[in-house]
């Protein structure tokens, strides 16, 4: 069920500049970074040797990727937010990304999501989100973003 | 085996302004887009459902974007090696778009421009303008600029 569910694309114009969503929390397990490491092939130590990264990591346990903790944002936003009259999403890309801290296995996660910018494309229009990512128990956050994407009627 | 060598981070900084390294092309075939799929739980059906993406504007499946995105770590591992360096971080992006769709069954692969070289604490942060290629296709499908951190 999404949490929040719009008929059509033009009543994200009045909201543009406030929070606008935020997701439900997500567990991210070992195995989970396991499959994005075969998907990936970045089978790097600090992600997926875990007697290793106990040991050696300055993080204390084996770490998420920040490209997996990315890739997360499709699954929050559109688990989050029903935008009705709409057939199909494009990812178009970030302004600007940072991963502001690291992601321990097995923390659970979700997105904040409000509309910066919304613009009328041909087709469509194109969507800049301010987006941050929590992480459960931490201050900091574990990714700001400003991430850009159409959606097509 | 590594297309560029270095002996050390001091190395890599004299290349600040050129293009370092182009990487092997890559399959990226629909079991990697439907494992990625699995890994994030983006199950979009032009990623995922090839008899339906017969009917999308590509006219086939096409890999997440996210997917082509994170290949980046790959094929900059693969193709340099940081010679003495223990752990590399990924820090984030400034631009990026992707510029062009990637459909199921492309080739792949990047060329890396270091744009910029910074010391930190324990290792040097390093800038890379990414260009992402599709074998075949004149455009290219993801422009970036990356930053990573790698620790000595």
């Amino acid at each position: 069920m999404a949490r929040m569910a719009i008929k059509h694309v033009d009543e994200l114009e009045p909201t543009i500049g406030k929070e606008l969503v935020v997701s439900d929390w997500y567990e991210v397990p070992q195995l989970q970074i396991d499959t994005f490491a075969e998907a990936t092939d970045d089978r790097q130590w600090i992600h997926v040797d875990v007697e290793r990264a106990k040991r050696d990591s300055p993080f204390g346990g084996p770490i998420a990727h920040g490209f997996l903790t990315m890739s997360l944002l499709s699954l929050f936003l559109n688990e989050a937010l029903e935008i009705g009259g709409t057939r199909m999403g494009v990812n178009y890309g970030f302004n600007r990304l940072r991963f502001t801290a690291p992601v321990r296995a097995g923390s659970r996660l979700r997105g904040r999501f409000g509309v910066k910018n919304l613009r009328r494309i041909e087709g469509g229009v194109q969507i800049i989100w301010d987006v941050t990512v929590e992480c459960e128990g931490q201050a900091k956050p574990a990714l700001v973003a400003e991430w850009v994407t159409c959606r097509y009627g | 085996m590594p297309r560029a060598v270095f002996g050390n981070l001091e190395e890599l900084e004299a290349k600040v302004g050129q293009e370092v390294v182009v990487s092997d092309w890559l399959d990226v075939g629909q079991e990697r887009i439907d494992r990625f799929a699995e890994a994030t739980g983006d199950h979009q059906w032009i990623h995922v459902d090839p008899v339906r993406a017969r009917e999308s504007p590509f006219g086939t499946t096409i890999a997440h974007g996210f997917l082509t995105l994170s290949l980046l770590s790959k094929f900059l591992n693969e193709s340099l090696d940081f010679g003495g360096t223990r752990m590399g971080v990924n820090y984030g992006c400034n631009r990026l778009r992707f510029t062009a769709p990637v459909k199921s069954g492309s080739r792949l692969r990047t060329r890396f421009r270091l744009k910029q070289f910074e010391r930190i604490e324990g290792g040097a942060q390093l800038t890379w303008d990414i260009v992402m290629e599709c074998e075949g296709e004149p455009k290219p499908v993801l422009i970036a600029e990356w930053i990573g951190r790698r620790y000595v």
